[in-house]
């Protein structure tokens, strides 16, 4: 078993099988060894970790990708943006806790999720406006009326496509 | 916070989960302005996990029905810009889950975002996926000295041109078996498909140049145009840089420098370019060139032009091959519209088909022979004389040349030793065509049958028959796909190892035969083809996917225009319904389109997953085309143009009695873009020159009237122009 500790001193007992998804925490553990001292995990807080835990316990035993594959993996599925049924209704936050995820999952180097957090932002975007993607995301428009004309004139032949 | 945090109290706890995302970049969401007061108040309080926890316990005295309005009315103050936010290569993999489409939008957001959607990196990524490659400018255009080689050899007389290639034609007219066959097209989609995209691209940069002169040209020639008196130094200035055109959209040019250093890669940009490209290609918009131009006849052929081929030098310079029955092989500068290299006394008759690759030409001729010539020694390699009647096709890659001939057989050679390999003798007519690919061949013959060897030991693999009622006269090959055209005046294209694909013609074969089912597997990579389920239109018996089908019938009539825009599934279904009215004589694959050219003076271009028609290019040929050629950026045909003399010509007699091979280019036109002209190592741009551009796609005004019809080459330039994007810093776009 191994404790973590997040960044508001919360503590957590899970198996390392389940914690090792996190590359950071398994290449902490293989350099420690067997230790009962906690790991402090000062860019996390407990809520997140509950959540990421959560996602490690579910994908607990699948194969990590290798740096290779990994890559190849990116090629393959590009521009797809599939994620799998448990995975979105995993991933079905508010915006804060899925900005969190993504912050976390890239500090705990969890590929996988990162990559669920990415696809869904990334989601959220697709198909929409400038104007919905701005409403969704509470941002303002920062460009002058000719810097807009401007892009859109750049952008607009490509339309078709 | 969640509660999960509340039922933690410790005061230590400096480093809370939100302080620590704030850190990190997270923005606090935007406060009323009747907050302020209540800051004040929330920091005599002390930490913020007391003040959350403060207005957790404020909250839960609070009636139900009032929360949920309070939940309504932070809801908004939880979303915040969470792209913005997160650390720029965060940022940037979400953005690596958009396309291109997506990432325009994205860029229209806020400033923050296109910096973000601007990134090289995702358009490096867009465009690798492509396979688009960026090469550099510097000597994209180098020009070489001129050099026309034997030209003091060059007889200027046809008149003993009499027989071979001309009984060629003859029997091409009688029918299907004997088809001449001049496919250099099918070299040319090797060189594309195969060697693919540097090749593409770097046709692109070299086109570059070559527009912005011949457009000057025109423009001096037509005088119309406010700008004609900068356009009569471009030919100089072209000769003199090294460097490709630019082009601005309107107002943008100042800011160029025109002596710029390396070019920085520009993928946005090149990405751009493409699909602009394809989306001319699909519209129809194209300009319309002739080669050569009314003062260059000297050089240029004196009899019809059976073949051509579009071939681009390492270093980038894009070049034209045309093979002639004035027994000669012409180099074409695409910038200059020049001929640059005459390659004569090789063969003794017409020369009915050519291929370059790799620094090497390979001509056949009606004379039997297979000759292959060194261009970067200029200097004849070999002569083969192996076949027993006009050799019609020839090709070859780094391994092996292939011919075949009117004798039947297809015969194979070791490259660049040019030792006999295998003689392929199941043909029951003249084989017409052959295209190889790697270690296979196809080869099509008046016998009505395409058939597929293995170039490595000479085994027929495959026969494909009642692929067309008569016989196939041009055929070209990408593996797995075969794009056939036949004197049944129509197209196929399929692919070999399920004998799927469309036709032109309403009578669909889709069975294969019965060679092909019991035939071992073909050495092919298996794709999964996503073919689309293709189903004939009732009303007109053509070809179409079902999507863009309703109630068996084309939606054609309705979709008009708008449907040309709709992309590539849909986009011609509006005028798919139009076959080639005769044999077809030339055809080539591409990445997106495949195109024919025809006895019937049309050349015709189809989508490549559907079959539809995309454009169709006529008006440029008053006789029947030979050969095509294309790249992303031009169509090149050559064809039997006779010349019709005209009272207002003002040439020498000789141009007007006999007849005048040349060259036709149609380009297409950008609209609302400005032409970048070079012009003494300075850009100019015109927005006048607009006008003599948009729209077209007829033969230039006085150039039309002048040269009426030619035996020609025409070049359907769909893009010579090229344009930047920025301001500030304007990129070659340089696409090799």
């Amino acid at each position: 078993m191994v404790l973590l500790v997040t960044s508001d001193n919360e503590q957590f007992t899970t198996e390392r099988e389940i914690v090792e998804r996190s590359v950071l925490i398994k290449n902490m553990l293989e350099d420690v060894g067997e230790t009962d001292q906690p790991i402090p995990l000062p860019n996390v807080s407990s809520s997140v970790l509950k959540k990421v835990l959560e996602y490690c316990e579910h994908h607990r035993g699948e194969p990590l990708p290798s740096a290779d594959s990994d890559q190849s993996q990116d090629e393959t599925r590009k521009r797809s943006t599939d994620i799998s049924e448990w995975d979105q209704k995993f991933i079905n936050v508010d915006q804060e806790m899925l900005f969190e995820i993504i912050l976390a999952a890239n500090y705990l180097d969890i590929k996988s999720l990162l990559d669920v957090g990415c696809k869904t932002v990334a989601n959220m975007i697709k198909g929409k406006t400038p104007e919905e993607i701005r409403k969704l995301f509470n941002i303002v428009n920062d460009f002058t009326p000719e810097e807009e004309a401007q892009i859109k004139k750049e952008n607009e032949w490509a339309e078709d496509r | 916070m969640s509660n999960a945090s509340s039922a933690h109290e410790e005061l230590t706890a400096t480093a809370s989960g939100s302080s620590s995302s704030s850190d990190s970049g997270h923005p606090t969401p935007m406060k009323p302005a009747s907050v302020n007061f209540m800051e004040s108040f929330m920091a005599s309080i002390g930490s913020e996990r007391e003040c959350e926890e403060f207005a957790f316990q404020l909250l839960a005295s609070l009636p139900r029905s009032h929360l949920a309005t309070i939940r309504r009315r932070i809801a908004p103050l939880l979303q915040f810009d969470l792209v913005g936010a997160l650390p720029i290569e965060l940022a940037l993999q979400v953005f690596s889950h958009l396309t291109a489409q997506t990432l325009w939008t994205c860029a229209l957001v806020n400033r923050r975002w296109r910096t973000l959607a601007d990134d090289p990196a995702l358009w490096k990524a867009l465009c690798d996926e492509r396979g688009w490659v960026w090469k550099d400018s510097a000597n994209a255009n180098g020009f070489e000295a001129n050099r026309t080689l034997q030209v003091g050899s060059e007889p200027w007389d046809d008149s003993d041109d009499e027989g071979m290639g001309a009984s060629d034609e003859e029997d091409d007219e009688e029918g299907e078996a004997t088809t001449t066959s001049v496919l250099s097209e099918v070299e040319k989609a090797k060189i594309m498909l195969t060697q693919m995209h540097a090749e593409l691209d770097s046709g692109f940069a070299s086109m570059s140049t070559a527009g912005s002169s011949s457009f000057l040209g025109n423009l001096s020639f037509t005088s119309s145009s406010t700008a004609s008196g900068s356009g009569s130094n471009s030919n100089n200035a072209t000769h003199s840089s090294t460097r490709p055109t630019i082009f601005h959209p309107a107002g943008m040019f100042p800011a160029y420098n025109p002596e710029p250093s390396i070019s920085e890669p520009n993928y946005k940009l090149l990405y751009q370019t493409h699909i602009r490209l394809y989306n001319r290609f699909v519209s129809s918009s194209y300009r319309l060139r002739i080669l050569p131009k009314r003062e260059r006849f000297s050089k240029a052929h004196t009899n019809t032009i059976y073949c051509l081929q579009l071939y681009t030098y390492p270093s980038g310079k894009q070049v034209l091959f045309t093979g002639s029955r004035d027994r000669t092989v012409r180099e074409w500068n695409l910038q200059t519209e020049m001929v640059e290299r005459v390659i004569s006394g090789v063969h003794e008759s017409s020369v009915l088909s050519i291929c370059v690759h790799n620094g090497f030409l390979a001509s056949a001729g009606s004379d039997r022979r297979v000759a292959v010539w060194d261009l970067t020694r200029d200097r004849l390699v070999k002569v083969i004389c192996d076949h027993d009647d006009s050799v019609l096709c020839a090709r070859f890659d780094d391994e092996r040349l292939v011919s075949c001939s009117k004798d039947r057989t297809v015969r194979t050679y070791t490259f660049p030793d040019l030792i006999p390999q295998f003689v392929l003798g199941a043909h029951r007519a003249a084989v017409n065509a052959v295209s190889i690919s790697k270690s296979l061949i196809v080869s099509a013959s008046g016998d009505r049958s395409i058939r597929l060897w293995d170039a490595k030991t000479g085994a027929l693999l495959r026969t494909f028959e009642n692929h067309h009622s008569r016989g196939i006269a041009s055929i070209d090959f990408k593996p797995p796909f075969v794009l056939s055209g036949s004197s049944d005046k129509h197209l196929r294209f399929f692919d070999v190892t399920s004998s799927k694909g469309w036709s032109t013609s309403p009578e669909l074969h889709y069975e294969g035969n019965t060679a092909a089912d019991a035939a071992p597997p073909l050495p092919l990579p298996t794709l999964d083809s996503n073919w689309i389920n293709l189903m004939m239109c009732q009303a007109c018996g053509c070809l179409n996917s079902v999507d863009t089908m309703e109630g068996g019938t084309c939606d054609a009539v309705g979709l008009g225009a708008s449907a040309v825009r709709a992309g590539p599934a849909t986009a011609s279904s509006a005028n798919g319904c139009a076959p080639h009215r005769d044999l077809v004589r030339s055809v080539a694959l591409g990445e997106h389109f495949v195109l024919s050219g025809s006895y019937d003076l049309s050349i015709k271009v189809w989508d490549r997953n559907t079959g539809a028609l995309v454009a169709n290019l006529k008006g440029g040929h008053t006789g029947r085309i030979f050969c095509i050629g294309f790249d992303c950026a031009k169509i090149v045909s050559c064809g039997e143009d006779q010349v019709r003399s005209s009272v207002r010509v003002p040439w020498p007699t000789v141009l007007l009695i006999n007849p005048c091979p040349c060259l036709w280019v149609y380009s297409l036109s950008l609209e609302n873009l400005y032409l970048g002209l070079l012009s003494r190592h300075r850009y100019i741009f015109h927005s006048a020159t607009m006008n003599c551009v948009i729209g077209s796609r007829k033969p230039i005004p006085r150039h039309g009237n002048l040269f009426t019809s030619f035996m020609s080459v025409t070049i359907y330039d769909t893009f010579t122009e090229f344009f930047s994007t920025r301001v500030t810093s304007p990129s070659h776009v340089v696409l090799s």
